[in-house]
């Protein structure tokens, strides 16, 4: 038997009512395609007493009419939904949740004897003054616009005012809303293309850095945001003089009020936000920040404890929450795809697990940033990798918070005070081999891959990781007197009189500081090569440092000759880039080390046997 | 000639060694009071007893190498060497397990000289 329909609701509705999970049937449907991604079905629904064709279904549900959930004289419970109103008197129904009672094979026919529903007529004639309004106020005609009525949805909060729940519907009286939504604020997912008087109150979950482009068609500079209120997510874009206007207002985890934004259907490629519309900001769109109390979501965090993270795949995306223990100065790498400088920076991050981690930040994140008094971060989306053992980057993606109002903040900010601040963390175990220029897996070849593979040849830097033993280490012209200047490393001229001049910085110096240029021949199991070893790494290689190393060579030759010796054959594992450089017009291959670590046999070791067991299979 | 090779094997290679010498690296424990035998841990955890010729003359504790002959699951052992606390404390007993059992189910890779029959 055929389920009973909500009677009079359709008439409820239109007068501005919002009857309570009315239950109507779905006279038929037609698909509207949009042009853009979404087609969108408007409905012919009936309440057993009124048919009305101005009801469309939210995209959201349109599944139901693909898969067939909903088909003719199929009987509907409008769970959610809301009322709009356009062009003066059109009220348009959007139905945003919708429980399917009876399919329409089971029902086979229109139900009761509607009418078609004629504005304007809403007295007498068609209704038969059944009215299923539980809470609300149900108004007459002639009443004043403008009123608020609350939709029946879970509502978890005071039903007094208007403020955060989402859904609302607008009574319009005769005259178009001149004053519009205002006071009112929607739900996210209600917004659509259609209805451009909306105004939503959400938090920024995200907000991108201001991105420039410039191709033939012009240049411009945008950034984008996320929106999140409790009924969803929604990506906005600002370009050019919106990025001017609002860039620096908005801010990630503060709530703003938002209105007159532009909707059209998402470019899915550059967002993965769940929602079918996106904004852009325009010349009206008005923003202003929310100073009121709300209890809207937060951007939630899964975080992982520091201690945790080698349980966790290198390249998945991890939450983290630390206290920055060390900050380490800016560098700068050649982005290895790019071949551009890119600025790093490194910082350790401790909790209470009592492990440290290291993570990077890149470009501007790098540069602002400040460790001073030991700040929390929290970051969303990190990237972990197994550099180093474990190792965090902030990509372009994550979100990085510093000093959150959050609990695991303050948590964390009274243990470092108190504790955190004398303890010795654990590292992660170096792989003792790291990766090239801008952080990735380590590339390990053999010496004769080097040859066979032809590395550094191709014109750019090849970077690859070896193990290997020293087997010869040149003692002629290993060292030479640079600038004492910091980072000046140039060579300086002796001027005989005990001073020392560098052409670099223009002035002259009664003293300098030993460099080393080590020139080292290197073997593995598989052949040998010749590289060429800077300060560190020679340093490492003759377990002193060059100023030692530099005064053993003027003072005592023995000793000197012995710190050569007893480098031979000992392993470390190097980290080395070939290329092919000019010199004088000619091309030749170098080699150089750019790290040199002792072996960790246990990590090397676990190398080997992941290794062993790929080519046993 | 002799038979200098002593493969090195642990707990579950014990039975395909019967009656031949190996090398079995372990964790020395419970050592009987007569000092006759002890119990040795293997690299993959199992508790193997390890018979000594004559009593031992010092503590036997922490990592210990046994070179014997395999006896039912049992060694008699013929040397043994016993290593400080230090190196007993940073070896990593799961790695050298993998290492074990790779150079079994690889012996072409890594010959040890001439097998006994």
């Amino acid at each position: 038997m055929a389920a009973k329909l909500s009677n009079g609701s359709i008439e409820a509705i239109i007068q501005g009512g919002s009857p309570d999970k009315p239950v109507l049937q779905v006279i038929s449907f037609k698909k509207i395609s949009a042009g853009g991604s979404a087609d969108r079905y408007r409905l012919l629904l009936s309440d057993g007493e009124l048919t009305y064709s101005h009801a469309m279904l939210a995209t959201q549900l349109n599944n139901y009419m693909e898969d067939g959930l909903i088909d003719n004289l199929c009987v509907i419970q409008v769970e959610r939904y809301l009322c709009n109103t356009i062009q003066n008197d059109r009220r348009i129904m959007i139905l945003l949740d919708v429980n399917v009672l009876q399919p329409g094979s089971q029902v086979g026919v229109r139900i009761g004897n509607p009418q078609q529903y004629k504005a304007g007529s809403t007295d007498g004639g068609q209704v038969n003054g059944h009215e299923n309004t539980n809470n609300s106020n149900h108004m007459q005609t002639d009443t004043t616009p403008q009123q608020i009525i609350k939709p029946q949805n879970n509502s978890n909060g005071p039903m007094s005012t208007n403020n955060n729940k989402p859904g609302y519907s607008i009574k319009g009286g005769g005259a178009a809303t001149a004053s519009p939504s205002t006071t009112r604020v929607h739900s996210i997912t209600s917004l659509t293309p259609y209805q451009n008087r909306w105004r939503i109150r959400a938090r920024i979950t995200q907000k991108s850095s201001v991105k420039t482009w410039s191709n033939s068609r012009g240049e411009g500079k945008l950034f984008s945001v996320n929106f999140l209120d409790e009924s969803g997510e929604i990506r906005a874009t600002g370009f050019n003089d919106a990025v001017d206007k609002f860039y620096d207002m908005l801010e990630v985890n503060k709530v703003y009020y938002v209105s007159r934004a532009t909707l059209k259907t998402a470019n899915k490629q550059y967002s993965s936000v769940n929602n079918d519309y996106e904004m852009t900001f325009n010349p009206d769109t008005n923003i202003e920040i929310c100073e009121e109390e709300t209890d809207l979501p937060t951007m939630t965090f899964d975080f992982v404890q520091i201690s945790d993270l080698e349980k966790h795949q290198p390249n998945s995306m991890i939450d983290i929450i630390g206290v920055v223990s060390k900050c380490g100065d800016i560098g700068s790498v050649v982005g290895r795809q790019s071949q551009k400088e890119i600025t790093k920076r490194d910082i350790t991050l401790v909790d209470q697990s009592g492990v440290g981690v290291n993570l990077t930040l890149w470009g501007n994140d790098a540069q602002q940033f400040s460790g001073d008094g030991n700040p929390v971060i929290a970051v969303k989306g990190a990237r972990l990798s197994d550099y180093g053992g474990r190792s965090l980057s902030v990509l372009a993606s994550s979100q990085m918070i510093m000093n959150p109002d959050i609990r695991e903040s303050h948590f964390l900010r009274g243990w470092y005070d108190r504790e955190g601040q004398c303890m010795n963390f654990d590292k992660f175990a170096s792989d003792g081999a790291g990766s090239s220029g801008a952080g990735g897996a380590t590339n390990w070849k053999t010496f004769s891959q080097v040859k066979s593979e032809n590395l550094g040849q191709s014109g750019k830097a090849d970077f690859f990781t070896s193990k290997a033993t020293i087997v010869y280490l040149k003692k002629e012209n290993c060292m030479y007197q640079a600038c004492p200047t910091d980072q000046c490393n140039k060579k300086v001229v002796d001027q005989g009189n005990g001073l020392y001049r560098c052409e670099k910085c223009n002035k002259e110096f009664p003293n300098f500081k030993w460099r080393m240029i080590l020139s080292t021949n290197l073997a593995d199991f598989s052949d040998n090569q010749w590289a060429t070893c800077f300060q560190e790494s020679a340093e490492m290689l003759l377990g002193e440092k060059a100023d030692v190393i530099g005064n053993l060579r003027e003072q005592d030759e023995t000793k000197f000759d012995s710190l050569f010796q007893n480098a031979l054959f000992k392993s470390f594992i190097f980290k080395l880039r070939a290329k092919v450089e000019t010199y004088n017009e000619e091309n030749r291959l170098k080699t150089v080390c750019l790290s040199a670590t002792p072996v960790d046999w246990v990590q090397y070791g676990e190398h080997l046997v992941k290794e062993i067991n790929q080519l046993v299979g | 000639m002799g038979d200098f090779i002593r493969p090195r094997i642990n707990g579950k290679m014990m039975s395909s060694h019967q009656g031949r010498f190996v090398c079995l690296l372990g964790l020395a424990k419970d050592v009987d009071n007569s000092g006759k035998y002890f119990t040795l841990t293997t690299s993959d955890g199992q508790d193997i007893r390890i018979d000594m010729p004559e009593p031992l003359s010092e503590y036997v504790a922490g990592l210990t190498e046994i070179q014997g002959k395999v006896n039912k699951n049992t060694i008699q052992c013929e040397n043994y060497v016993v290593f400080s606390d230090e190196t007993s404390s940073s070896f990593n007993m799961e790695l050298y397990n993998q290492a074990v059992e790779l150079q079994a189910k690889l012996p072409n890779h890594y010959i040890t000289g001439v097998n006994q029959e």
